[in-house]
């Protein structure tokens, strides 16, 4: 009964955050410097291992498959399964994982930090409001980075799927081969499912995030405490979201 | 302007635990009023319902016969609080949290907020820190720094929780003479919580002492030394 409590209440926090983060957004242009702040922060975090996750899943999808297709003697259409397999699904999903354990984590360990030191208390007394001052701009930010962060790990993943396509012996397809059959079978849809999902995703990530940092209190033993738990329900909420989101562009023809 | 404040029926409860039960007392404006007591009687707590970061479950707190949010709506009542561990921004630097209130309220132009920030951060001798970060200053720098960061924002009432909590005699004795020298200079009604008794005896023109959520001692300084108060023992 309490855990039923728990969840409802937490969906609350989550619904109304979410809502006056939404109204804050009047106040995007006196923002601007710190969402740009954000943005490079949040670059910097997740650029370089996400170059290294898509680029390696992008290879695994096309050397399993690539063997198994060959033995049909249809390689040659490898293109289309690894970009398809990318766009729609697998980097969406990897970006925000990525995103809520690299960024996500941290917005939670800075944010519960202020407020265990009361530094949030000190912003209202100044009469700044923390989800303007704290929330607005983490929000933005990953609202524009994941998407771009998917765009990014699309590209970098059929890289990684055409170079092991052409140098595994056993698979042998050229990139041009490769690319003309990815350009043939990837639709704007397909890449327009993706970017539906990250929007998504960030939302979930950026405000839960927040979330459990506003509403941390106690110790410094709690910050550890948050981060974890904020890490967790971005992940399992990334999972589920990621089903129903699915269906739904399954439902309206987008997949 | 000079600002008394009144709390009358104040109560507060915490998961059942009463920490004010129906708190009624009156600060004269204008003065620095000292409440001591001991830990966890509340004396936060009524400093918090003042500031409004605590929500009273009854009661009201009225400001020249005016309710807290009607003084703040009509007479642009200004409340300022210095936290008992300063409660810097630490992502940000010294003078930038001096600035943040105006900066973000985009009061002023830049350089004459900074030229007010700097002028009350050499008031309080701490302009030669103002680029540095608040985890770089120690313990007394940084109660400085959160009271220059209150003073900005020209505030009517002062807040003080614990302003000497974890600090050595000689930084007690600078912030004791910043707050005498700021009831000299400036109209503000300061009100202190403290469990410092020398200290308070060296600031205040009123003690109230709070004890089981009540004030039940109150009165000039040189009166609640002739009270034999079990609080007060050290001092004897």
């Amino acid at each position: 009964m309490r855990g039923i409590y728990n969840f409802f209440n937490s969906v609350g926090l989550f619904l109304n955050l979410f809502w006056q983060t939404l109204c804050s957004l009047k106040f995007f242009s006196v923002s601007i410097d710190k969402i740009f702040s954000q943005l490079f922060d949040m670059g910097n975090r997740t650029l370089p291992v996400a170059a290294l996750i898509s680029l390696s899943i992008g290879a695994v999808l096309a050397l399993q498959t690539g063997i198994q297709l060959s033995e049909y003697g249809i390689q040659d259409r490898i293109g289309g399964i690894v970009g398809v397999s990318l766009c729609t699904e697998l980097a969406p999903v990897m970006a925000a994982i990525l995103m809520a354990g690299r960024v996500g984590s941290s917005i939670t360990a800075e944010i519960s930090t202020m407020s265990v030191y009361e530094e949030i208390s000190a912003l209202k007394t100044m009469d700044i409001d923390p989800i303007r001052y704290l929330v607005l701009p983490r929000f933005v930010a990953c609202l524009i980075t994941l998407p771009f962060l998917v765009i990014y790990m699309d590209l970098i993943g059929w890289l990684g799927g055409s170079f092991v396509s052409n140098l595994n012996q056993s698979i042998s397809v050229s990139f041009s081969a490769f690319y003309n059959d990815l350009s043939q079978v990837v639709t704007f849809s397909d890449i327009a499912s993706g970017l539906i999902k990250s929007v998504f995703f960030a939302i979930t990530i950026s405000i839960t995030s927040c979330l459990v940092g506003l509403t941390t209190n106690g110790g410094p033993r709690e910050i550890g405490t948050s981060v974890t738990k904020s890490v967790v329900a971005s992940f399992i909420s990334i999972l589920i979201l990621d089903y129903i989101l699915t269906r739904f562009l399954i439902l309206v023809g987008l997949l | 302007m000079n600002k008394s404040i009144e709390y009358k029926n104040i109560s507060k409860s915490f998961e059942g635990k009463v920490v004010l039960d129906n708190f009624s007392h009156s600060f004269e404006s204008g003065k620095v009023h000292v409440i001591l007591g001991k830990s966890g009687m509340g004396k936060s707590v009524l400093l918090k319902v003042l500031m409004g970061l605590i929500t009273p479950d009854n009661g009201e707190i009225l400001i020249n016969n005016k309710s807290l949010d009607l003084a703040k709506e009509i007479d642009s009542l200004k409340v300022s609080y210095v936290f008992q561990f300063s409660a810097l921004l630490n992502s940000l630097s010294v003078i930038d949290n001096i600035t943040l209130y105006l900066d973000e309220k985009n009061i002023d132009t830049k350089e004459n907020r900074l030229k007010k920030a700097y002028k009350i951060l050499s008031d309080l001798d701490l302009d030669h820190s103002a680029t540095k970060n608040p985890s770089e200053l120690s313990g007394g720098m940084r109660k400085r720094a959160a009271i220059a960061r209150s003073l900005m924002i020209e505030p009517d009432i002062l807040l003080y929780d614990e302003p000497t909590a974890e600090l050595d005699q000689i930084n007690t004795g600078i912030i004791a003479n910043i707050i005498l020298d700021l009831k000299k200079a400036k109209p503000i009604t300061q009100l202190v919580v403290t469990h410092d008794i020398s200290f308070a005896f060296a600031i205040a023109d009123t003690i109230s002492i709070l004890e089981d959520g009540l004030i039940n001692i109150s009165g000039k300084p040189e009166e609640i030394k002739e009270i034999n108060h079990p609080l007060l023992k050290p001092i004897a």
